[in-house]
């Protein structure tokens, strides 16, 4: 059997699908964060090196941190399908992608001022890492406020998707700015990334959390979706035949 | 199940970091369906003035 995932670019064929397909990542999202979150708190060690039990922040911060940088990848790689084949569904992606993604930037600034005060005693520092990710954070808004402030929904995701192109320049600079060649100029307090020397439950209850967050994401982005396929659909035969307008 | 595991002194930090993630991950879905119900009622709506207009 063979699958067709072209007829899946027409919005009236998503809908149904991205229907079917949410509560199974909200299913699998919520059993993995369970089972991960106990294998965080209770089979790993209190202490972490230097760290004390604080550093179980790690969890939910590293977690949210991957899943801002990977979803605005994704973001792109959408905007990018759409000015190139020109497909309503991509843009539709991608304008779901943004607001999860600033969430998940806000949880990881949130979360990282929380274990940066017992950690390093300061809330916030001009830190390469947390500079960049706080513009990060600032290119979601800007990808949301311009496409609302066009009317015209495809005039409104062709701009946002070129404004969302040239961020992407931000995402290597994340990435890379704990590794500053000259610490003398641009010294961080984040620590290269070390998750070899990582004691192997933590790895565990990472790897399961950061699953979960994927698992929200692609859920929460696949309602959002369907919201956007209806609000820009409503006039289509398909989206005014649904069960749930004539009976809902 | 082991022991509870121990917070030390930093109970406060891992609370408001897991507090505000569990409140902010389980409002999304919730706020989704709110606007899915309000997108469904409005175009509703319209059919309904489209009806009545032809």
């Amino acid at each position: 059997m063979s699958i067709n995932w072209f007829k899946y670019a027409a919005p009236s064929n998503f809908y149904p699908l991205a229907g079917k397909l949410v509560s199974w990542f909200m299913v699998i999202a919520f059993v993995l964060a369970v089972v991960g979150l106990y294998w965080g708190f209770f089979k790993t060690p209190d202490v972490l090196s230097e760290q004390k039990e604080y550093y179980r922040i790690i969890f939910i911060h590293v977690a949210a941190a991957w899943m801002s940088m990977w979803l605005y990848g994704m973001l792109v790689f959408w905007a990018l399908v759409g000015l190139v084949f020109n497909t309503r569904l991509s843009y539709m992606f991608a304008s779901a992608i943004a607001p999860t993604g600033a969430l998940f930037t806000i949880i990881g600034l949130w979360t990282g001022a929380f274990w940066g005060q017992p950690s390093w005693g300061t809330w916030w520092d001009w830190d390469p890492r947390m500079t960049s990710f706080l513009i990060l954070l600032f290119l979601y808004v800007g990808y949301m406020a311009l496409q609302s402030a066009i009317d015209d929904s495809r005039r409104a995701d062709k701009a946002a998707a070129i404004l969302a192109m040239v961020g992407m320049v931000m995402v290597p600079v994340i990435y890379y700015s704990v590794n500053c060649p000259n610490p003398a100029e641009c010294s961080s307090l984040h620590q290269e990334s070390s998750t070899q020397q990582i004691e192997p439950n933590i790895k565990i209850a990472m790897f399961l959390m950061v699953i979960s967050f994927w698992s929200y994401a692609f859920g929460v982005i696949c309602m959002r979706v369907r919201n956007i396929i209806l609000q820009r659909e409503k006039h289509t035969r398909w989206v005014q035949d649904l069960e749930e307008i004539n009976h809902g | 199940m082991g022991n509870w595991p121990s917070m030390g002194n930093y109970g406060f930090y891992i609370l408001m970091t897991y507090g505000l993630t569990t409140i902010l991950m389980f409002l999304e879905p919730f706020i989704l369906k709110g606007q899915r119900k309000a997108v469904l009622k409005n175009i509703a709506r319209l059919m309904r003035i489209n009806k009545k207009k032809s």
